[in-house]
C-alpha cells in the first residue's frame, strides 16, 4: 500500500513505490501528466516549479506532456525510431565527446569533464553544432535541482535572475527545440549519474569479471519520481482513501527499481509515457563500460 | 499488504548514530531502543524480492488451510497461497542488482580452496566453553525445516577449483558440482541474476519433521512394516523409541540429509514430543480422528520449536542483557511472560505483547529465506571433529570417536553401543567449536558424503564456493548494503594479528574477504558466539519467520491451536520436553539457564 499524505488545504500526495501499483496508475487514464495549477497549497507550489523550470515557449517539455497531448505520441515514436537507429549504428563513436566518456569511466580522466560531455554528447544526437561547456552543464544542473530544492534557495535563484539566465542559456544552446532541450537539461543528469556509478565499479577488482547485465543492473540511474495528477475521481487499491482531482501522485521510481532490479520499470517501458532512448541508453552505456574496460587492461598490459 | 510504511524516524535517527557508534556500544536501554530502530531499518530496506511474475494458485490439499499448516507450506497467506511453499524461490536481503553470481577468474579468486587451507583448517580444537553441542545439533535441525537448495547439478560442467602446489588433497584436481538451476525462469527473468529454488517449505512449520511434501509426510506417519498410516496421528517410531530407517540405512525424517547423532537425537526427542502432544489432545478431543490429531499437533510442535529457537537457544548464543529482552519481547513483549500468563495480550503492538498472536505483517516483500540468511547461517565451525561418549549414570567412558563415525548410517548404529539418553548427556556436556577462524572441522574438509552422494568434499571450500555463485555480496560490500561500516584494512576487521597477515596475504584486499570469512575474522560484540554482521540478517530475519507466518500471528489462538495446545506452547521448554521424554536427565539439567549451555557432568 502506498504513503499517503494529506493535510486539507495544504498538500495531498500519495507516494507509491511498489512496481505493481506504479504500473497499474501509471495505466489509468485518470491520472495525467498536468502542470495546471491546483490541490493544496504546497501541490500548487510544487507544480509552479515545474512550471517555472520546464515550461519553454508556453509549452512543457515532452516529457511533461500529457497522453493525449496533440502530437506527443507521433513526436515520440519518431523520436524512438531514431534513436534506435542510432543504437543499432552505435552513432555515438564518432563523437568526439565519446573517448572522453571512456576515459573518464576509465578512470584516466578527471570526473568533472563527464557532465560537459555527455551533455554534448547528447545534445549532438538533435542538433549537429550543438555545444556544451562547464556553464551549460552546470545551467543544466540547476534547473534540473529546481523542483526540488528548499523554498529559500528556490526564490533566491528566481530573485537573483539566475533561473532565467539558466533556462536562457539552455535554450539558446538548444536552439528552442524541445527534444534537445530536454536531454541536455534533464536526462543527461541520469546518464551522468550512471557514468558516475561506472567509473567507481570500473575501480574495483571484480570490475572485469561482472557481467553486463550486472554492470548495468548496478549503475542505470533512474529518475527518483514520475509525477502524476489525477484529473478524475479515481478508487484504487493503491490508496487508503479516494483520489479527487487536484491530488499529486508521486510514483517513485528509483526506490522501486532499486527494489525490484526491473528494468523495464527504469524506462517505464511498457508505459504510455516510455522513455525513447531505452535502447539507446542501454547500447550506449554498455558501449562505453566495454570500452573502458578495455582501456584499462590495456593499461594493466603496459 | 506490503506496506511502504518506511522505517519512521527511530530508524533515520539511529541510522545516523550508528554510522558513529554501534548498538552495543550503548548502555543497555538506549542499545534496546536501537536494536528496535535497526530491525526497523531492515525490514523496509533490506527485503527484496525474486519472484518476477505472480506465482500460480497452487492446488489445495484435503485439509482445512485455515485450521492446519499444509504440507508443502502452500496457503499459509491467503491472499498469495503460493508464497512460502516448497520449490518457490529464495528472496534477497541485498538489492538485486548487486546479487550477480561471481564468474570467470572472479569466482575462483582467490582460490576457495585455498581460503579453506590457510583460513579455516582446525589445527586445535577453539570450544565455545559457554554452551554445548546440542547448539550445532538444534541449528541443523532448524535449517532444514527452513531452507534447501536441494541436490546439485550433476549434469552441468562442475566448477575447477584452483589448488596450490603443496596442496594434500588426494586427487589432482578439485572439481564441485554447481548449484541446481532455478527450472521455473522465464523471459521475465532475463537480464536478472540467477534465482535458486528453496526445496523446503520456507515457513517455520517444522517441516524438517514432516517433510515438505505430502508423500513425505505420510512417509514418516507409516509404519514401515504394514504400510499402514498410522490411524491414532502418531509419528513412526519403532518399540524400542528410535526412529525407523530409509533405504540408505539413515534414521527417516521429514528431512534426512546430512544426518549425524545431532540431528538424529533432535528428530528423535521430536517425534516423541509430537506423539505427546497427540495423547494429549486426545484427552481433550476424544472424538477427533487421527488426522485432525496429527495435524493439531503438527501445529503446537513447530510453535514449541520457535518459541525454544527464540527463548532459549539464540538467548545461549547472544549471551547479553540486550538479547535476552529481545529476544524475550519477540515471544512475549516487553511486558514478558509473567504479565502475558496472567493477562494475555494487551495490544496488537509486537513491542509490547510480542510478536507472537500480532497482526502478520511481511514488510517490504512477500515472505521468503533469503540467500544472504542461508549464507550467514553456515556455521560448520561448531561441530566438533571428535566425540567422547559417556554413560549417564557414573560419566564412565563408553567410547571416543571422530565425526565421520556419527554421521550418516553409521549413527544408528552407535544406539547398539549406548541409549539415547547417554547420546543426550554426551552432547549437552560437550563443548561445540568456536565461530572463529582455523575452526573447521577437519572430517568436513575431506568429507564423503552420505549414500546416495558418494563424493568427497571440502565444505569449507564449498561455503565459500556456493557464496560466490549465488551472487551474495563479498564481505565488506555485504556490510555497506546492510547499512554497516566496512573495515578500510584487516586491522580494522580484527584485532587478532595473526589473522589480519593471514587475511592479508590470502586476500591482498580487505574488499576482497568473502562474507564468510568475514564474519568468523570480526571481533563480535561482546557475549555474542557470532558475529555482528551475521547477528543484522538474523535480527532481521528471526522476528519475520514469526511475523509472516498466519500461524504465529492472526491465527496463533485456541481456536486454532486448541486451548490444551496453547497450554502445551505456553507450559513447555526444551528442559522440559528432555526432561518428559528422558526423566533421567532431569537431574543433569537442574541449576542450568538453558539446555543448550553445559550440563552438569558427574
Amino acid at each position: 500500500m502506498a504513503r499517503r499524505l494529506h493535510i486539507p488545504g495544504l498538500i495531498n500526495v500519495l507516494e507509491v513505490t511498489d512496481p505493481g501499483e506504479i504500473r497499474l496508475l501509471d495505466g489509468d487514464s485518470r491520472l495525467d501528466r498536468s502542470l495546471a495549477p491546483s490541490g493544496g497549497l504546497i501541490n500548487r507550489s510544487r507544480l509552479a516549479r515545474l512550471r517555472g523550470a520546464f515550461v519553454f515557449d508556453g509549452e512543457p517539455l515532452p516529457a511533461l506532456l500529457g497522453r493525449e497531448a496533440k502530437g506527443r505520441e507521433s513526436c515520440h515514436a519518431e523520436l524512438g525510431r531514431r534513436l534506435d537507429e542510432g543504437a543499432e549504428a552505435a552513432i555515438w563513436r564518432q563523437d568526439p565527446a565519446f573517448k572522453a566518456l571512456v576515459d573518464v569511466v576509465a578512470g584516466q580522466a578527471e570526473a568533472e569533464a563527464l557532465g560537459p560531455a555527455a551533455q554534448g554528447l547528447l545534445g549532438r544526437r538533435f542538433r549537429d553544432d550543438y555545444r556544451a561547456d562547464e556553464a551549460s552543464f552546470a545551467a543544466a544542473r540547476r534547473l534540473n535541482d529546481y523542483p526540488r530544492v528548499n523554498a529559500l534557495k528556490a526564490l533566491l535563484q528566481r530573485l537573483s535572475g539566475q533561473l532565467r539566465r539558466d533556462r536562457q542559456l539552455l535554450y539558446e544552446r538548444a536552439q528552442g527545440d524541445p527534444m534537445t532541450l530536454h536531454a541536455t537539461s534533464v536526462a543527461v543528469h541520469n546518464l551522468v549519474a550512471a557514468l558516475v556509478s561506472m567509473r567507481i565499479l570500473a575501480a574495483t577488482r571484480e570490475a572485469s569479471a561482472l557481467s553486463q547485465a550486472a554492470v548495468l543492473a548496478r549503475c542505470l540511474s533512474v529518475p527518483e519520481a514520475l509525477l502524476r495528477q489525477v484529473l478524475a475521481p479515481l478508487s484504487t487499491p493503491c490508496s487508503p482513501r479516494r483520489l479527487v482531482p487536484g491530488d499529486l501522485v508521486l510514483l517513485r521510481l528509483a526506490e522501486s527499481v532499486r527494489s525490484s532490479g526491473d528494468r523495464e520499470l527504469a524506462f517505464m517501458g511498457d508505459s504510455w509515457g516510455r522513455c525513447p532512448a531505452q535502447r539507446f541508453i542501454l547500447a550506449l552505456l554498455a558501449d562505453i563500460w566495454e570500452q573502458a574496460m578495455a582501456s584499462r587492461s590495456g593499461e594493466g598490459g603496459r | 499488504m506490503f506496506g511502504q510504511r518506511g522505517s519512521g524516524l527511530l530508524g533515520r535517527v539511529f541510522r545516523r548514530i550508528n554510522r558513529r557508534r554501534q548498538w552495543y556500544r550503548f548502555p543497555f536501554p538506549i542499545a534496546v531502543i536501537n536494536l528496535v530502530a535497526l530491525r526497523r531499518n531492515l525490514r523496509w530496506h533490506n527485503l527484496y524480492s525474486t519472484e518476477r511474475e505472480p506465482l500460480e494458485k497452487p492446488e489445495r490439499e484435503a485439509i482445512d488451510v485455515h485450521q492446519f499448516r499444509t504440507a508443502d507450506g502452500s496457503y499459509n497467506d491467503l491472499a498469495e497461497p503460493a508464497m512460502g511453499k516448497a520449490y518457490t524461490r529464495f528472496g534477497r536481503n541485498v538489492p538485486p542488482a548487486e546479487t550477480f553470481g561471481e564468474t570467470g577468474d572472479r569466482l575462483m579468486t582467490p582460490s576457495p580452496r585455498v581460503i579453506s587451507r590457510r583460513l579455516m583448517t582446525r589445527n586445535t580444537f577453539v570450544p565455545a566453553t559457554t554452551l554445548n553441542v546440542l547448539v550445532p545439533a538444534w541449528l541443523q535441525f532448524m535449517v532444514h525445516d527452513w531452507f534447501s537448495h536441494g541436490s546439485n547439478d550433476t549434469e552441468a560442467e562442475r566448477h575447477e577449483v584452483p589448488l596450490d602446489e603443496d596442496d594434500d588433497w588426494p586427487w589432482e584436481s578439485m572439481t564441485v558440482l554447481r548449484s541446481r538451476r532455478d527450472t521455473t525462469r522465464s523471459s521475465a527473468d532475463e537480464g536478472h541474476p540467477d534465482t535458486f529454488l528453496n526445496t523446503e517449505t520456507q515457513w517455520w512449520d517444522a517441516s524438517q519433521i514432516y517433510g515438505s511434501s505430502l508423500r513425505r509426510q505420510r512417509l514418516v506417519r507409516t509404519d514401515p512394516d504394514s504400510g499402514e498410516l498410522l490411524a491414532d496421528g502418531k509419528l513412526y517410531l519403532k518399540p524400542d523409541g528410535h526412529l525407523p530407517l530409509d533405504e540408505h540405512g539413515i534414521e527417516l525424517a521429514g528431512a534426512n540429509g546430512n544426518w549425524w547423532i545431532g540431528l538424529s537425537l533432535m528428530h528423535t526427542l521430536f517425534a516423541m514430543e509430537h506423539n505427546a502432544i497427540v495423547d494429549r489432545l486426545r484427552i481433550e478431543h476424544p472424538d477427533r480422528d487421527g488426522e485432525w490429531l496429527f495435524q493439531k499437533a503438527r501445529l503446537v510442535v513447530a510453535a514449541l520449536i520457535a518459541k525454544i529457537h527464540t527463548v532459549e537457544w539464540t538467548p545461549a548464543l547472544l549471551d547479553t542483557p540486550e538479547l535476552r529482552l529481545g529476544m524475550r519481547s519477540n515471544w512475549w513483549g516487553v511486558l514478558d511472560e509473567h504479565f502475558y500468563r496472567s493477562r494475555g495480550r494487551v495490544s496488537d503492538s509486537e513491542l509490547f505483547s510480542g510478536i507472537v498472536g500480532s497482526p502478520v505483517d511481511h514488510h517490504a516483500a512477500p515472505y521468503a529465506i533469503t540467500e544472504e540468511f542461508s549464507a550467514v547461517y553456515r556455521m560448520h565451525p561448531l561441530i566438533p571433529d571428535d566425540f567422547s561418549f559417556r554413560r549417564l549414570d557414573d560419566d564412565g567412558l563408553i567410547k571416543e570417536c571422530g565425526l565421520t563415525e556419527v554421521a550418516g548410517s553409521l549413527t544408528q548404529a552407535l544406539y547398539s553401543e549406548m541409549s539415547l539418553s547417554d547420546a543426550l548427556y554426551s552432547l549437552g556436556t560437550s563443548h561445540p567449536g568456536a565461530l572463529v577462524l582455523h575452526n573447521f572441522p577437519s572430517h568436513l574438509q575431506q568429507h564423503e558424503k552420505q549414500a546416495p552422494h558418494h563424493r568427497t568434499i571440502d565444505l569449507a571450500t564449498v561455503d565459500v564456493l556456493r557464496d560466490r555463485e549465488r551472487g551474495v555480496p563479498r564481505y565488506c560490500r555485504f556490510r555497506r548494503l546492510i547499512d554497516m561500516p566496512a573495515p578500510a584494512s584487516f586491522a580494522e576487521l580484527t584485532d587478532n594479528p595473526e589473522w589480519q597477515r593471514e587475511l592479508e596475504a590470502v586476500y591482498g584486499d580487505v574488499e576482497e574477504v568473502d562474507l564468510l570469512i568475514g564474519c568468523l575474522a570480526e571481533t563480535p560484540p561482546p557475549g555474542f558466539a557470532f558475529s555482528d554482521t551475521a547477528f543484522r540478517i538474523f535480527i532481521l530475519m528471526a522476528s519475520r519467520r514469526l511475523k509472516s507466518d498466519r500461524f504465529f500471528t492472526d491465527d496463533y489462538t485456541p481456536e486454532v491451536y486448541t486451548r490444551a495446545g496453547m497450554e502445551w506452547i505456553d507450559n513447555n521448554d526444551m528442559k522440559s520436553v528432555i526432561g518428559r521424554h528422558f526423566p533421567e536427565l532431569a537431574p543433569r539439567l537442574e541449576g542450568v539457564r538453558n539446555a543448550f549451555f553445559p550440563w552438569n557432568r558427574g
